[in-house]
């Protein structure tokens, strides 16, 4: 690890000293340094990234063994539920679909399609499919199942080791197969390119950064020309250290998943951002992309929490501001995870994406490492086979970071893609909320420019409008204002309270005008009929007055004509 | 218990409030001892006092609202140090022989009008200590204009009052009657800013260097200093951001430049009266402060150019306590101000 640093640092302070940035423009594989990092966001804070996940990573992340029982929520991005393309007593393949854009992530019966509980910070339940795992006895099977036909290929050759952790070796395989490669991957990237949405609906890609969006709706909407394509390698925030892990032990694949989104979206510039806090990955990373055939730049930039959420790192890489309301693809930029571009290129040889890195850490976590997840794993079942499970007892469990993460009410919840850290701290008094003495601190670290304090005074008071007035939807709730409040305010929290307030208010308003829509349209529809009746007995009343007259004229007529023959008869 | 942003296990130790206060009055010291040292040490006394009865009308104020208290006094409402420090600044506006009742009274209309009937800490339009000020100045002209200094007594050769007599007055009604030994008329009217007024309002001039001597033996230089150490050190800590101070300064400068009629020189004007304790103490305030940096500019600004008007053309000889209490007026006005044009601005960030 040392010799590692030393040579990283050595890089960097080359990097650094050297050069102009005019030769580098020339120089197409160049990195940035912090130095020479002429942008920044407003905001942010500088925080002691304590990596403790990091203190036992080998180059091989080792694996969760899925237990007995996965539950993977039927649950999209934006919250809905999801009809199940299954049904009880199914037999599911891993890789399978079970529902738009969820995939089984493991082999087994459906055994329950039913509401568990979910990571949320107010204990929500959703609607989910409950597998029993009976993936060891399938093995077989599964490696000679085609992925056209539904069933993905899948290597369970390293699954089976008593203690549930499996190193994933992948340098044995690689060596292996090194000959042949080549000529796959150039094969899979050409199929992947030729036909994206053949991967991209199977392969439930979702974005593994912490939000969760779903990837293939990110690169569907590519429809003008990307300029710059990011790859975000920045989790700035203490604790977590899944992305770091990965890139010390994926580069290569990593690598080839950048140039398949290269390939893909077309764009003229990739930029792949690392903080400097992250040596060791930024070698790792720097050896792999000189592979890549594309204009790719590594820029180092400095350790800031949050620079790794979107909007500020688009600001510190490009000096463009994104209106939150706004799209970076509608500026020519998209930013895809570091994590996301790996799982990219899992899709493309044929393995959805069924697990993640999970980071665990914090300072009651006995035993802290990085380890591939299984989704639908439930968070005691990491902890359990992780060694961690004196945890469970001694300190509160987290999902997610000291600050963009929530304390968990109940450790029976599946670990999904967003689930990016798991935190055992001790348990704390809480400092009870104080006055708000308006120091403006909160201002000052915003990353999104907006006024806190002002904000939470219009959201404890459920003032709806001045909250969008003042731009609530901007906030990322990167808890940096309730890190710095002197009274204690709980700012974040109430943030998304106004939040989720405001949207049911804003579905109320869409139900109640719906349903005014629905009573006009039905009163028109009852005064059309009542119209259309009226007419219609008009018209019958005028046609039979149309039809009476014509008669009664006949009647007349032949009355008259009778009369006239009597009178013709008595003449006679 | 869901905690969503962990502090804790960020392992960032940010100040709180109380922290934040406590700096601030540890910041007000050197000033303190120069005001004891240079003008007279019986504002010890009355900061004692003035602290101790804040504390207790505090405490009585929230029992009467019906706030749910903890059981310990510590850890209520006056743990914060907020209600000690706006009685120091009190303390420390009045004139050192003001008789205790009448100091009473300020603290009683400072916790009670200024900072109570709002909601308490946080909600406060006005700066409390202000408010207590102001009130005593339209109340008891006569004693808040009655300054002396021991270093002036000392170059006018009169005898030094004791400090046991003198604080025997400052307990009975009216200190001016019952100071024995002293010509009292000599001397009241003695701080430099009076003397500038004085001599403006009887259209005589003096010279700078004349009226520089005497703002020194006032002790009021001194004092200002000392404050200004304070300030600097705030600063240092990051307790207040440069805005203020700085804008108050500033203006008060560029107008005192350009329309002075004293020829009390300028770093003079500036080191005497309330500016220095003011700029860094009195308007950095954040509760009745404007909240963006820029509206801040503005608000120290105007807080500047009021006390610049009311000293050079107003009634009063310092208008320090008014330009505070006039610019907390125009708070959200200045707050609003800034939003709309932030909201309006092309080259926005919202």
């Amino acid at each position: 690890m040392n010799t590692v640093l030393s040579k990283a640092k050595l890089i960097k302070a080359t990097l650094i000293k050297a050069t102009p940035i005019k030769q580098n423009l020339i120089n197409k594989r160049w990195v940035f340094s912090p130095k020479q990092l002429p942008f920044g966001f407003h905001g942010g804070l500088t925080l002691e990234p304590k990596k403790r996940a990091l203190q036992s990573t080998t180059r091989t992340i080792p694996e969760v063994q899925p237990p007995g029982e996965l539950v993977i929520p039927l649950l999209n991005y934006y919250k809905e539920s999801l009809c199940p393309e299954v049904g009880i007593n199914d037999h599911v393949i891993r890789g399978q679909l079970l529902a738009p854009g969820i995939v089984a992530s493991a082999t087994g019966k459906v055994c329950a399609i039913e509401a568990r509980n979910i990571i949320h910070p107010e204990g929500m339940t959703a609607k989910s499919v409950v597998l029993d795992v009976i993936e060891a006895t399938n093995t077989q099977n599964l490696n000679t199942a085609n992925w056209q036909s539904g069933a993905p290929q899948v290597d369970l050759s390293e699954c089976d080791t008593p203690e549930g952790k499996i190193p994933r070796g992948n340098k044995p395989d690689n060596n292996k197969r090194k000959v042949s490669t080549q000529i796959d991957k150039d094969a899979q990237l050409t199929a992947f390119l030729a036909c994206p949405e053949h991967v991209l609906q199977r392969s439930a890609l979702a974005g593994l950064g912490g939000a969760g969006f779903p990837t293939a709706e990110k690169l569907s909407a590519v429809t003008t020309g990307i300029q710059t394509l990011i790859i975000n390698a920045a989790e700035c925030e203490p604790e977590i250290a899944c992305d770091e892990a990965l890139m010390q032990a994926e580069a290569s694949e990593i690598a080839l998943g950048i140039n398949a989104l290269i390939q893909f979206t077309q764009c003229t510039s990739c930029l792949l951002a690392i903080e400097d806090s992250k040596p060791a990955a930024i070698e790792a990373m720097s050896e792999e992309i000189k592979n890549i055939n594309a204009d790719i730049r590594l820029v180092i930039i400095p350790t800031r929490y949050p620079t790794g959420a979107e909007s500020p790192l688009i600001q510190t890489l490009t000096n463009k501001f994104i209106p939150h309301d706004e799209k970076p693809v509608d500026h020519g930029i998209m930013c895809i995870n570091v994590a996301t571009a790996y799982a990219l290129w899992q899709a493309i040889t044929g393995k959805p994406l069924d697990s993640r890195i999970v980071s665990l850490g914090g300072s009651a976590m006995p035993n802290p490492m990085n380890v591939r997840v299984r989704f639908g794993t439930s968070v005691r079942d990491v902890l359990r086979a992780t060694g961690n499970a004196s945890a469970i007892n001694t300190g509160r469990i987290r999902a997610g970071g000291p600050l963009s993460g929530f304390d968990l009410s109940t450790l029976d919840v599946p670990v999904t893609a967003q689930t990016n850290a798991l935190l055992a701290e001790p348990y704390v008094t809480e400092t009870p909320a104080q006055p708000c003495i308006r120091c403006s601190e909160c201002v000052d670290v915003c990353p999104a420019n907006l006024l806190p304090q002002q904000l939470h005074w219009y959201a404890m008071s459920d003032d709806h409008d001045k909250c969008q007035q003042l731009k609530l939807d901007a906030c990322i709730e990167c808890g940096c204002c309730d890190l710095v409040c002197p009274a204690s305010i709980k700012l974040t929290q109430s943030f998304r309270y106004a939040k989720s307030a405001a949207k049911s208010i804003r579905v109320q308003q869409q139900k109640a005008q719906d349903a005014e829509l629905r009573f006009d349209q039905h009163e028109a529809r009852v005064a059309r009929r009542k119209q259309e009746k009226t007419q219609a007995i008009e018209q019958r009343k005028q046609l039979l007055k149309a039809r009476n007259n014509p008669q009664s004229d006949q009647i007349k007529a032949a009355i008259a004509r009778a009369k006239l023959s009597a009178k013709k008869k008595n003449l006679q | 218990m869901n905690i969503i942003v962990d502090k804790q296990a960020t392992g960032v130790n940010t100040p709180s409030t109380q922290s934040i206060m406590l700096l601030v009055l540890l910041a007000l010291i050197p000033g303190t001892v120069a005001y004891a040292v240079f003008i007279s040490p019986l504002v010890i006394f009355n900061i004692v006092f003035a602290v101790s009865a804040a504390m207790m009308l505090e405490l009585l104020a929230v029992r009467m609202r019906g706030i749910n208290q903890p059981k310990s006094i510590v850890n209520g409402s006056i743990r914060d140090a907020s209600i000690a420090l706006a009685a120091t600044l009190l303390a420390l506006s009045v004139p050192p022989a003001l008789p205790f009742w009448q100091l009473f009274i300020g603290v009683l209309i400072m916790v009670m009008l200024g900072k109570h009937v709002f909601g308490g800490i946080g909600h406060n339009p006005f700066n409390p200590a202000m408010v207590g000020y102001a009130a005593l100045l339209v109340s008891f002209p006569q004693s808040m204009t009655f300054w002396f200094t021991t270093t002036e007594w000392a170059s006018m050769n009169i005898a030094t009052p004791q400090l046991l007599s003198l604080l025997k007055a400052k307990a009975s009604l009216d200190v001016v009657a019952s100071t024995p030994h002293i010509a009292w008329d000599g001397i009241t009217q003695a701080t430099p800013l009076e003397h500038a007024r004085s001599l403006r309002l009887q259209s005589l001039q003096q010279t700078g260097a004349e009226l520089n001597q005497r703002a020194l033996a006032s002790g009021w230089i001194q004092t200002s200093l000392g404050f200004s150490v304070g300030g600097v050190f705030l600063l240092y800590k990051k307790v207040i951001s440069w805005h203020i101070p700085f804008s108050v300064l500033c203006s008060f400068a560029i107008l005192s430049l350009l329309f002075s009629s004293n020829n009390l020189s300028l770093p003079w004007a500036l080191l005497s009266g309330a500016m220095m304790i003011g700029a860094f103490f009195i308007a950095t305030d954040p509760v009745t402060a404007a909240s963006s940096r820029r509206a801040q500019l503005v608000f120290g600004a105007g807080i500047g150019a009021l006390t610049f008007v009311i000293r050079e053309y107003g009634g009063y000889p310092e208008g320090f306590a008014f330009a505070v209490l006039l610019m907390n007026l125009s708070v959200p006005l200045i707050d609003h101000i800034d939003l709309v044009m932030v909201q309006t601005s092309p080259t926005q960030k919202p």
